[in-house]
């Protein structure tokens, strides 16, 4: 299935009234996708995606199925790449070891230029955009998910837009 | 030139298939659960022994990581000898932020890469000016990685995470204000994990949220007023001791606040005079470490300025 079909919709799709396989069928490969581009590193996307499938699972055995369980598992697994990056330790793992070749991905030319130029922009600027261009959010929707105000995915999702911009002007030059 | 929306779908157009099924998720489920009950039944053992011996004990790690956390702590600060400084309408709040981060034996994951002087240390420098505006400036030893936009920014141009304008500075409305801010429905929502066996979770939330202010520069838009509430709050957690009589690694007086929390020995420095936040050390098993220093703060009059004399919101090395 072509990829922007599988997530055209992803912002609109409501599991609201089934189990928790119907949410894991319906988003585990869009949730993959937008986390192996926010995190850029395949193991990290798996990781991520299904220890956010977990913390929804939790919550849906304990107090039932969350008002919006789309939007409370990609809160969930933007939180947790998002802390992640915060942890100095773990930024500081990730600084310092050089491992591309985790990625076989990484071969492929074209892409990969478009990866290497995510690497300029933040990781909200990258979580910003992967929302709002690839899942095809509403600002307010990514506001909510990354927990900051729509004013702000904005911002980011604007300077993401143009640092990815520059940087691929850069590469042509 | 290809619009970068386009680009974007062009690349995810293009992500790989995750192997990982819905098995999976249950395995790790399940093994999440099992850490749990042996940890659960490992702490009652321990917390049994330990008012036998009628001593709050340290227990070696039994295939896991596991502490009893005393939680007789949480005295709260004594009272500071000076009012924060107040960062004026015009002025600059000036950050000056050492980083020295050190990788452990093990690594959890594959890297980015990155200008790095060794593989196993890094060190960054940030010098930051906040105005209220968000206009100001960045200047930074090495950005990559870091998340740190170095330059000159006019208004509304300094990239933060978030208006910190309206959090509340007395420290018991500041409490309440960030656990409902962590909580589920609040606006940054925190992952529901206790920071240690057998301490509640609002304790975790609390750290959680007030450690992205603490020299973090997500949040270079922090005042000297805002981090003294937070660490005022911080004091307060029952997992936290205070050490009034500590020197922080600069080697300033300082009050020290202690605590174990997510597998992380945590010591975090306080200036005993305007409780503003000195520096903090995190320690993980595996020897990885993390050292966020506060080299100076407080109000700049221009982008150019530091703070001193009585603009300076902490005691200088």
């Amino acid at each position: 299935m072509v990829m922007m079909e599988r997530v055209a919709t992803v912002a609109s799709v409501s599991v609201s009234g089934a189990g928790f396989d119907e949410l894991f069928a319906a988003q585990r490969d869009k949730l993959f996708s937008a986390m192996w581009l926010v995190a850029r590193d395949r193991h990290e996307a798996e990781d991520l995606a299904q220890e956010a499938f977990v913390r929804v699972w939790e919550r849906w055995d304990r107090s039932g199925a969350p008002d919006d369980p789309v939007g409370y598992l990609y809160r969930t697994a933007m939180n947790l790449f998002l802390n992640r990056r915060r942890r100095a330790a773990m930024a500081a793992r990730r600084a310092l070891r050089s491992d591309p070749s985790a990625d076989a991905l990484e071969a492929v030319e074209a892409r990969d230029e478009v990866r290497r130029a995510l690497q300029a922009l933040t990781p909200s600027q990258r979580a910003a955009l992967v929302l709002l261009d690839l899942l095809d959010m509403s600002s307010d929707d990514a506001a909510r998910v990354l927990g900051v105000r729509p004013s702000t995915v904005r911002v980011l999702a604007a300077r993401g837009r143009a640092a990815l911009t520059r940087e691929l002007g850069a590469n042509d030059d | 030139m290809t619009e970068p929306k386009e680009l974007i779908e062009r690349v995810g157009m293009q992500a790989p298939t995750p192997h990982f099924t819905l098995d999976d998720v249950r395995a790790r489920r399940e093994h999440q659960h099992r850490r749990r009950r042996q940890t659960a039944g490992i702490v009652g053992v321990s917390v049994t022994l330990a008012l036998v011996l009628g001593a709050v004990m340290t227990l070696a790690p039994l295939g896991g990581s596991l502490r009893i956390v005393p939680r007789d702590g949480g005295a709260g600060l004594p009272p500071a000898t000076r009012a924060p400084i107040s960062v004026g309408p015009g002025e600059y709040s000036y950050q000056h932020i050492l980083y020295d981060l050190v990788c452990g034996s093990e690594s959890e994951d594959g890297g980015e890469g990155g200008d790095v002087a060794s593989p196993c240390h890094a060190g960054v420098e940030v010098e930051s000016w906040w105005r209220a505006d968000d206009s100001g400036r960045v200047r930074a030893s090495e950005r990559r990685n870091f998340g740190i936009e170095e330059g000159t920014f006019g208004p509304g141009e300094f990239r933060t995470e978030g208006d910190l304008s309206e959090y509340p500075l007395g420290p018991a409305a500041l409490e309440a204000f960030l656990l409902q801010r962590s909580g589920t429905s609040g606006a940054s929502p925190r992952p529901e994990v206790t920071p240690a066996p057998g301490v509640p979770l609002n304790e975790g939330l609390l750290w959680n949220a007030i450690r992205d202010y603490l020299g973090s520069t997500q949040y270079l838009n922090s005042t000297p007023a805002l981090r003294a509430s937070l660490l005022e709050v911080l004091a307060t957690v029952p997992m936290v001791r205070v050490d009034e009589r500590a020197i922080d690694p600069a080697g300033r007086d300082a009050i020290a606040l202690r605590f174990f929390a997510y597998e992380q020995d945590v010591v975090v420095f306080v200036d005993p005079a305007t409780h503003d936040f000195l520096a903090m050390t995190g320690t993980y098993r595996d020897g990885a470490r993390e050292s966020i220093l506060m080299e100076l703060a407080g109000a700049a009059a221009s982008v150019d300025d530091r703070p001193a004399g009585a603009d300076r919101s902490i005691s200088p090395p």
